[in-house]
């Protein structure tokens, strides 16, 4: 029995560490090792497909950056060039560009937050949703001070150029404009929807206020437009900032329609998801085995996640994202769920032969992100499910992965007998670690002081996989931080598990 | 990387501002994707020309947006005379519309004359029944 | 009524103003009186200076619009459909609210007494209530009605003309002085002292001189987009803005 939790050896070729539980998966582990001897060859030719495949995402993340920035930048350009820079010559023109220059950024931004949550493939496949999530609601900040700063500079502006005071200006266009109404209307809207996502996370939220956050947006979006036709100038016809405009709000319209609307639509009525079997797998989880057809075309990669929506009266309303928790086949998918909320907890009750409608598959928790040809997978609770499936899925050479579960107790250790199976076949290291956490540290106590680098060695020149509860993803990051893994390297999956 | 990327993209936004500033500055012109790309004539400080049919060259305006809306004025002149005026403009239902040659500002020696001798009856502003003893009309309406 | 080589000429009062009725040859039998009758009965309805008139009763809140009879109705009704096609530039309630149609009722009865004059045979002929004129045919001479402008500086010249047609029969013109401020204002920013409208018929030309009045800059270019118009308007610093047909 090989026991090598804290080893010194460089890279050992297999190091199958099973404390506080029985290890009997090291010798078959071991046999694997034997057998599968590190080819130098293979060895070069994953790494190097590897590092090719990183490139190609670092163009694509290079190129989206670019051209978000330089949308934004183009708004203000053609303003600029289409006269708006001669304005700068008295304060209350200058004072009234900025609001116009402020609007158009908020605009741009609205148009790139929305592409961004709209599930592109190309953006999931190069930021991740989750990152695409959090930038969205990072621009979201910066387009309502954007709207704000708009509203002020320009009462502030029309103010200098007219002699009055801003507030007889708004007064004056409120009584005299329908569509300046509608506009201080979907101003309003948006603060109010801004500032309710910053004060709360959207875990905090149950679905449904969530839901009607995001249909206020929509209404602040359509009470803004009149505004935006009658006094902007936006659309004015003979420019080049009306085709500009229309290029941006038929895209950013028919991207959302076709990934979050057609695409689902088209995926649930060609693959004809069934479920087949629900298998407890602990005391609260269960893995809810799915049938359908041809689904290889849904191009689904164990680590990925989907938009689950179960077709009984009680659950089809709401989506949930999970993770798969297996490599699927053409005909089978297969998702392990811990009971966290109402709705998951009726996901234990369904019945063989419910109808599912699905949406994705959505994110970066797969092999398409690997970056070098070592791999180190950690998960900790349900988020070992995720874990599984990319072990299953993801290529690597014997030897070269290592696998570290974590939980709180043995009952938690969701499909260790299938993650023991997988390492004994493929050749990765198991590392299990049981028991209360040791501080704000991602150990359990009778690790404590431990660091990821302890645990395996060579983790630094290794993509990092991490999926579990949020603070503990935290701490693993953190001390990934301290080893010095860079930060291409490391994966972590925060939208669903 | 994400300081790399995110200076290519500060640069790429610096150049696009860079230009529009410069084409702003530079012509005070209006991108107009109508007019004919052929500029001959050099631009004023108000406006710029932009293209030319025929001996009359038309200038295109900046564009002026105030809080109801925008306006831009293309002004074709030929032979030093002023032949057309054309109204670009946002104000109104939200119909953004080319007005070919709508209210125009107009001195008042330019104004069409009334010619007396062809005048059958006079519109004005309504008048009190006592008031139209003395108005013109009340003079056309004696005349018989 | 005068009779000449001209034509006939006929001028009686209604509405507080004079109304002058010119033909170019005979009257036909009864038209002029149909006309008055016209006149006279929307004036009796709708008379806000007749105390016992349908409309004072309703502008004072002493009758319910809903519960006025028909023709008060869709006279309301018409007159709000303005009111929402010019954007509120055009309304027929007062600043406080209560109703006022007096905007519409001098269009109307000019409209109904051109149909009244159609229906009595008569072609050739221009109607001129109180400022506003809606002409028919040709004069005497053959050769088109011609409108003389009132000069908004100086009332007792002409500012310009209009040679009516088929396609502009209807002059409509709304001023600030005569009758001081009688269109209520929205803004001060770019008034005009006087507009002109010209337009297929008179109710059109009248609202929209009103609208323009009270709605300045955006009134006229939001009327220019949705309606065939000529229009001259002046403001009080003595400047003009004029569709082609007022430029010499």
């Amino acid at each position: 029995m090989t026991t090598s939790t804290l080893t010194d050896s460089p890279r050992p070729a297999v190091a199958t560490a099973v404390s506080g539980l029985t290890a009997d998966a090291a010798g078959s582990a071991g046999v694997a090792c034997a057998a599968g001897a590190p080819d130098a060859g293979v060895l070069s030719r994953l790494g190097a497909f590897y590092r090719a495949q990183s490139a190609r995402r670092e163009r694509r993340h290079d190129l989206l950056t670019i051209g978000g920035w330089s949308l934004v930048a183009t708004s203000i350009a053609l303003y600029l060039a289409d006269g708006g820079i001669t304005r700068f010559a008295t304060l209350g023109g200058a004072v009234t560009a900025i609001g116009i220059i402020t609007g158009l950024v908020a605009t741009a931004l609205m148009c790139l937050m929305l592409v961004l949550t709209a599930r592109v493939p190309v953006i999931d496949r190069t930021l991740g949703q989750d990152r695409a999530t959090t930038l969205h609601a990072q621009l979201g900040r910066g387009m309502v001070f954007g709207l704000l700063a708009h509203g002020a500079f320009l009462m502030a502006g029309y103010a200098l150029e007219g002699k009055t005071t801003p507030v007889a200006t708004l007064l004056d266009l409120w009584r005299t404009s329908t569509d300046f109404i509608w506009a201080c209307v979907a101003l309003l809207m948006f603060a109010g929807v801004g500032i309710s996502s910053m004060v709360a996370l959207r875990r905090k939220y149950p679905y449904e206020v969530w839901m009607g956050i995001h249909l206020t947006t929509y209404a602040a979006i359509v009470a803004s437009l009149p505004h935006q036709f009658s006094m902007s100038g936006l659309f004015a016809e003979g420019t080049l900032a009306r085709a500009f405009w229309i290029a941006m709000f038929l895209a950013t319209a028919g991207v959302m329609l076709a990934f979050r609307v057609i695409a689902p639509i088209i995926a649930t009525f060609t693959h004809r998801l069934t479920v087949s079997r629900v298998v407890p797998v602990g005391p609260d989880a269960v893995t809810i085995e799915m049938t359908g057809r041809n689904l290889d075309a849904l191009e689904a990669r164990g680590g990925h996640w989907l938009q689950w929506r179960f077709l009984t009266p009680a659950l089809a309303l709401q989506p949930h994202p999970f993770s798969l928790s297996a490599d699927p086949t053409d005909s089978t998918l297969r998702i392990t769920v811990r009971n966290l909320g109402a709705g998951s907890a009726r996901l234990a009750a369904l019945q063989p032969g419910t109808k599912v409608a699905v949406e994705g598959p959505y994110g970066m928790f797969t092999d398409a992100s690997r970056t070098r040809e070592r791999v180190v997978l950690v998960g900790a609770g349900i988020g070992i499910a995720p874990v599984r499936a990319l072990l299953e899925s993801t290529r690597f050479a014997p030897g070269d992965a290592a696998v570290i579960l974590r939980a709180s107790t043995p009952d938690e250790l969701y499909l260790l007998d299938e993650v023991r199976a997988l390492c004994a076949t493929k050749g990765a290291s198991l590392q299990v670690l049981v028991g209360p956490r040791a501080g704000a540290s991602w150990v359990p106590r009778s690790y404590a002081g431990a660091h990821l680098t302890d645990l395996v060695p060579w983790a630094t020149d290794a993509d990092l996989y991490v999926c579990g509860p949020e603070a503990w993803m935290d701490a693993v990051l953190r001390n990934a931080d301290e080893c010095g893994i860079p930060a291409l390297q490391i994966h972590d999956e925060r939208f669903a598990w | 990387m994400t300081t790399r990327r995110n200076s290519a993209a500060l640069l790429a936004s610096a150049g696009i501002l860079a230009t529009g500033w410069s084409i702003g500055t530079a012509h005070g012109q209006t991108l107009t994707t109508t007019v004919p790309a052929t500029s001959t004539t050099s631009g004023t400080t108000a406006g710029a020309a932009s293209g030319t049919t025929s001996g009359a060259t038309t200038y295109t305006g900046t564009r002026q947006s105030d809080r109801w809306g925008s306006l831009q004025v293309t002004i074709t002149v030929a032979s030093g005379k002023i032949t057309n005026v054309t109204y670009t403009t946002t104000a109104g239902d939200g119909k953004s519309l080319s007005i070919e040659a709508r209210a125009t500002p107009t001195l008042k020696s330019e104004v069409l004359a009334a010619q007396s001798a062809q005048v059958s009856t006079v519109s004005g502003a309504t008048y009190t029944s006592t008031k139209y003893l003395t108005s013109l009309q009340s003079a056309i309406d004696q005349m018989g | 009524m005068t009779v000449s080589d001209n034509g006939t000429r006929h001028v009686f009062t209604s509405m507080g103003t004079a109304v002058s009725l010119a033909f170019a040859g005979e009257a036909p039998a009864g038209a002029i009186a149909a006309v008055e009758n016209v006149f006279r009965a929307l004036d009796d309805q709708f008379s806000l200076y007749k105390p016992q008139s349908e409309a004072t009763a309703v502008a004072h809140g002493g009758l319910q619009i809903t519960a006025a009879s028909r023709r008060m109705q869709d006279t309301y009704a018409l007159a709000d459909r303005w009111r929402i096609a010019t954007a509120d530039a055009f309304t027929p309630h007062r600043p406080d609210g209560s109703i006022d149609l007096s905007g519409v009722v001098k269009a109307i009865a000019i409209d109904e007494s051109g149909a009244a004059l159609r229906a009595h045979g008569a072609s050739d002929w221009c109607l001129n209530a109180g400022g506003d004129v809606l002409t028919s045919g040709a004069q005497a001479d053959g050769m088109p009605w011609v409108v003389g402008v009132v000069d908004p500086a100086d009332r007792g010249r002409l500012l310009t003309q209009f040679t009516c047609s088929t396609a502009y029969p209807a002059v409509a013109t709304s001023g600030v002085t005569e009758r001081g401020e009688h269109v209520w204002r929205q803004d001060d920013a770019d008034r005009f002292v006087q507009v002109t409208v010209v337009a297929s018929d008179i109710i059109t030309a009248d609202v929209l001189a009103t609208a323009i009045l009270s709605g300045g800059r955006t009134a006229l270019d939001r009327a220019l987009t949705r309606w065939p118009l000529e229009v001259i308007a002046a403001n009080a610093s003595g400047e003009y803005l004029t569709t082609p047909a007022f430029r010499a």
